[in-house]
């Protein structure tokens, strides 16, 4: 039977018959994939402590016709902090359903791990503050090939421009004679702008310095809602209970 | 099916419905079943009739009973001042097997899950909060799980009721009795650790 081995992070994982687990896990070698734990709602089983969402570990899959088969892992970091604390714990699961619902399944990309393990140790460290949300919605998008026009006129390409719009169908800014193109484009103010442009191209340690106002927050929150949700082909369930929580 | 007589592949179809049981076992039951003594048989049918139609839940703390309120809630030697909060009835037959807790339930009949969209309102949270306005407790025991949901669940709910002043209490994880050390899982050790006691 065919096996592999790789480095992967638990996204999500449901019941599977009497004792089984499904999980749904981003590896580093085979990007996403689908995997069964025998018998690993056991109390007993060896399975238990590495099918727990938001792990990441060392796996041993063996190639299944439909679902592959977890036969063995190891922990590398538990990162339990993500499920012993409510707002750590609805923004990873967020973070981990955007993984879920938006990647193809056996498309590996490093930079994709990469940005899911990082997301993970800065909110162990600072807690899930609503700019790392925005990072990693923005970097997502990025990765999967979605990047958003910032420095030009998504439509026109003009770089001139008063009262830029944000645009989601279009995939970027609008110069103020574009913005009619997409009547739900959305206002964008030069701090939101600038904000976007830095989490586009910054690095996650710039998450922890950046301090946008209120307004801009706010602004970031709607710009990039719009642009990740017109993509996603379902309503997301972890973004509802995330909500519940910050009101 | 088509080697057994209409009855019994019928009795077998129903039975591999159950959780747990697949084609084999549900042949085996059915031919255990009728191989039975008539009288055998009407009492075991009696006994899931009476079952579906006597059970229902207990209108105070959801557990499964057939009367209302249910004998725990109506048992005056119970300690009123403790309350443990669990997920499925099951969970309160587990918890009286321990002879250690003497105190009230109740059922949430679910857990909060963010990522299968499962929220504090599909669970019997309100009714948690409505019974806390009527009965007095002082310590409210939180034994849901140790999943993702049950920790989940938990933390909201010790959110909510730590402001109105109740002693909230979450069980203890640990080394399971009667386990080996080596063979214990980093997480569970660790919190085993987190929650060791003076001797």
């Amino acid at each position: 039977m065919a096996c592999y081995r790789s480095e992967a992070i638990v996204l999500r994982t449901w019941d599977l018959g009497e004792a089984d687990k499904a999980l749904t896990l981003y590896t580093k070698d085979e990007g996403k994939i689908r995997a069964a734990g025998r018998g690993a709602r056991r109390m007993r089983s060896r399975l238990l402590a590495v099918c727990q969402p938001f792990v990441h570990g060392r796996y041993l899959f063996f190639r299944g016709r439909g679902m592959d088969s977890l036969a063995q892992g190891e922990l590398i970091n538990s990162y339990r902090q993500l499920r012993e604390e409510l707002d750590r714990m609805a923004a990873a699961a967020y973070l981990a359903e955007l993984v879920d619902v938006l990647v193809e399944e056996r498309d590996p990309q490093e930079e994709l791990f990469r940005l899911l393990l990082d997301s993970f140790d800065f909110m162990v460290e600072h807690g899930p503050t609503d700019l790392l949300l925005r990072f990693f919605e923005l970097q997502l998008m990025n990765l999967l090939g979605y990047r958003p026009r910032l420095a030009d006129c998504a439509v026109c390409g003009t770089r001139q421009y008063v009262d830029p719009q944000f645009s989601a169908v279009k995939g970027g800014l609008l110069c103020g004679s574009c913005a009619r193109e997409d009547p739900a484009a959305l206002k964008i103010s030069p701090g939101a702008w600038e904000s976007l442009r830095c989490l586009l191209e910054g690095r996650i340690t710039l998450v922890g310095r950046l301090r946008p106002s209120p307004t801009v927050a706010s602004e970031l929150g709607k710009v990039l809602r719009q642009y990740v949700d017109y993509r996603l082909a379902r309503p997301l369930k972890s973004l509802e209970f995330l909500q519940t929580l910050q009101r | 099916m088509l080697y057994y007589p209409r009855p019994l592949s019928r009795l077998t179809e129903e039975l591999a419905r159950l959780p747990g049981i697949g084609p084999k076992t549900s042949q085996r039951l059915a031919f255990h079943i009728i191989s039975l003594a008539r009288e055998d048989v009407h009492s075991l049918a009696q006994a899931l009739i009476e079952a579906k139609e006597k059970s229902f839940y207990c209108s105070r703390c959801f557990n499964i009973t057939d009367t209302d309120p249910c004998r725990i809630c109506t048992d005056h030697a119970r300690d009123r001042s403790l309350l443990c909060v669990v997920g499925d009835p099951r969970d309160v037959f587990a918890m009286e097997k321990t002879r250690e807790y003497r105190g009230l339930y109740h059922v949430l009949h679910g857990a909060i899950s963010p990522m299968e969209g499962i929220g504090p309102d599909d669970i019997k949270l309100k009714e948690l909060l409505a019974r806390l306005q009527q009965e007095e407790f002082k310590e409210i025991i939180l034994a849901t799980d140790p999943t993702v949901e049950g920790e989940a669940t938990a933390m909201y709910i010790a959110r909510l009721l730590k402001p109105m002043g109740y002693r909230v209490s979450r069980l203890a994880s640990g080394l399971p009795v009667g386990g080996n050390l080596e063979y214990v899982d980093e997480v569970t050790l660790g919190k085993a650790l987190e929650g060791r006691r003076e001797l």
